[in-house]
């Protein structure tokens, strides 16, 4: 399976195919969206249900341009997209059940945490504006910050204020573009123990983001967008467990590098061994546990010393690619 | 609409923009002030007022400075700082964010044009209420017409408070003060028109070319035009 076969991986366990049955509360039929000669998202079909999924792929993959067309900031090129069954672009009254946090930062600053979520909720009409607000900001935990103004808070506290103005009106649908960008751990945690709760409420809760250990704990299934296209959809313990798999190239320095690739030809862990141009060994191995500890045995055996071991393709974006190429 | 009416009066009235555009406003009748204290011969004050004060300063300068700063800002500086997609995200309809916005301009680049307009004639002696009142009125057809033109640029081009101030400077100013017949396509000449419609002011000793319902036909086709061309532009428009 690569890209240019145009058909994402389907990764169907049994609970996906059983969740199959829910009716989708957001689908996605063949959109494109392209500025100028740039095509950022390429004929690209889904379908959402309630739930956690995560939206993965590297930086420039699409992700945000597919969630502003869903979200209907943004017109598809092609295609088309429906929200709740209906078209979600200039159809203002679907915001009341949708809730939707953009990747940018901006807030309206000389205003007060609190009077930006008060804001939100009169916008969107919220019946019981005080209670809706004071809810809102303790989900997220501001109740001690929030009389001050947005302008002092740090990133991760506007981005919680921000998570609380998009939570007041209570939506089934919530859309969170890079969520977490800013916060410390402890509010990952909070983070993700809160969107775990709001999705086992039988809420759509969709989040993108690049990084994958973010999604790894919340999402039911996981979307991946690579250029653009739709590369792998499915149960994210499965797409997991493919990344275990992935070959991994490990450069190897050494006293003798003839002497240590002799030595670890034969190492179960080791598919292949080659010379680079700059005097190291690369290992190709689909093992890195038992390659670990198979290079300083044999180095020690051999009395070879080690002048250094570099992971070579550890990137996010070679990571993605892999699990793209499928 | 009216969450969005009052988020844009305090977006609009942030003490740094305020205090400038009330300095500009304050020029016209810190001047009538002086002028009221050293009055020369009734003739040359009345002179003093409709050429130099009403004409080159409050109608030609302070009208559609402050007016196209105001309206420049209402809707692009929300489009650039991304702030607009709290908005565009709520169930409002894109007319339901254009009102409150277009309301809140003309509320305050109106008191305080129109204060500075009203407040010079009055203070410069040899003025009357029907001069106070037609430079109001005459005042608040610029603003309304200014705002439309500059709501709308304001959504076109990052560039609409540099392009308003060529408008009103080379266009308003230079080119139409010397082809009378391009006229019909300057909000000053409807402004003055306007305030000549209702009382007999002369600006630099030139009889308005419109008369009063030539001038407030031309206006409203302005304000019509441009407002429906905003509610498109923003209807259309992707948000980043």
């Amino acid at each position: 399976m690569t890209l240019s076969d145009n058909q994402p991986v389907a990764i169907e366990p049994e609970e996906e195919v059983a969740n199959s049955r829910v009716e989708p509360t957001i689908t996605v039929s063949n959109v494109s969206k392209w500025f100028g000669d740039v095509v950022s998202v390429n004929d690209v079909s889904l379908e959402v249900r309630p739930g956690l999924t995560g939206l993965l792929g590297p930086n420039g993959a699409g992700k945000t341009t597919l969630l502003r067309m869903i979200c209907g900031l943004t017109r598809p090129s092609g295609g088309e997209i429906q929200v709740f069954g209906e078209p979600v672009r200039n159809n203002p009254e679907l915001y009341r059940r949708i809730g939707v946090m953009p990747e940018h930062q901006s807030t309206y600053d000389f205003m007060s945490g609190r009077a930006f979520v008060e804001l939100n909720a009169r916008l969107q009409q919220v019946p019981d504006v005080k209670t809706a607000v004071e809810r809102a900001i303790e989900q997220v935990d501001m109740q001690d910050a929030q009389n001050r103004s947005i302008g002092e808070y740090s990133r991760g506290m506007k981005q919680r204020m921000r998570l609380a103005s998009v939570m007041v009106h209570d939506p089934e649908i919530l859309l969170l573009d890079e969520p977490l960008s800013g916060t410390d751990p402890r509010q990952r945690i909070e983070f993700q123990e809160l969107m775990v709760r709001l999705a086992s409420e039988g809420r759509t809760i969709m989040i993108s983001s690049h990084i994958l250990e973010e999604v790894e704990a919340v999402a039911d299934r996981i979307l991946l967008l690579v250029y653009g296209k739709l590369a792998a959809s499915g149960d994210y313990h499965v797409i997991r467990q493919k990344l275990r798999d992935r070959p991994y190239i490990v450069r190897v320095g050494a006293s003798d590098v003839r002497a240590l690739a002799a030595g670890l030809i034969t190492e179960p862990s080791v598919e292949s061994i080659s010379m680079d141009g700059e005097g190291h060994i690369q290992i190709l191995s689909r093992s890195v546990w038992e390659l670990q500890l198979a290079i300083p045995k044999a180095a020690q055996a051999l009395g070879i010393r080690l002048t250094r071991v570099d992971p070579l393709d550890d990137s996010l974006e070679s990571v993605f690619t892999y699990l793209a190429d499928r | 609409m009216l969450t969005i009416y009052k988020l844009s009066l305090t977006q609009m009235l942030r003490p740094k923009r305020l205090l400038i555009l009330l300095f500009i406003a304050s020029v016209p009748v810190a001047l009538s002030v002086v002028a009221a204290i050293f009055p020369p011969d009734t003739e040359d004050l009345v002179s003093f007022r409709d050429d130099f004060l009403m004409g080159p300063i409050v109608i030609s300068a302070v009208l559609p400075i402050i007016t196209v700063v105001l309206a420049t800002a209402s809707l692009g500086h929300e489009i650039e700082d991304q702030t607009m997609t709290y908005l565009f995200l709520k169930p409002v309809s894109r007319w339901g964010i254009i009102l409150p916005k277009f309301l809140a301009t003309i509320t305050v680049a109106g008191v305080v044009v129109i204060g500075s307009g009203v407040l010079t004639t009055v203070i410069v002696p040899e003025g009357s209420v029907t001069t106070s009142a037609a430079a109001a009125v005459g005042l608040a057809v610029g603003v309304l017409a200014y705002t439309s033109i500059f709501t709308w640029a304001g959504l076109m081009t990052s560039h609409a408070l540099a392009l308003g101030l060529v408008y009103v400077f080379v266009w308003e100013a230079a080119i139409v003060g010397f082809l009378q017949g391009v006229r019909w396509l300057s909000i000053r000449h409807y402004t003055e028109a306007t305030i000549h419609g209702f009382d007999d002011i002369q600006f630099a000793g030139d009889a308005a070319t419109l008369s009063l319902p030539q001038a407030l036909s031309a206006a409203g086709i302005v304000v019509v035009l441009f407002v429906a061309l905003t509610i498109r532009r923003l209807t259309r428009m992707d948000v980043a």
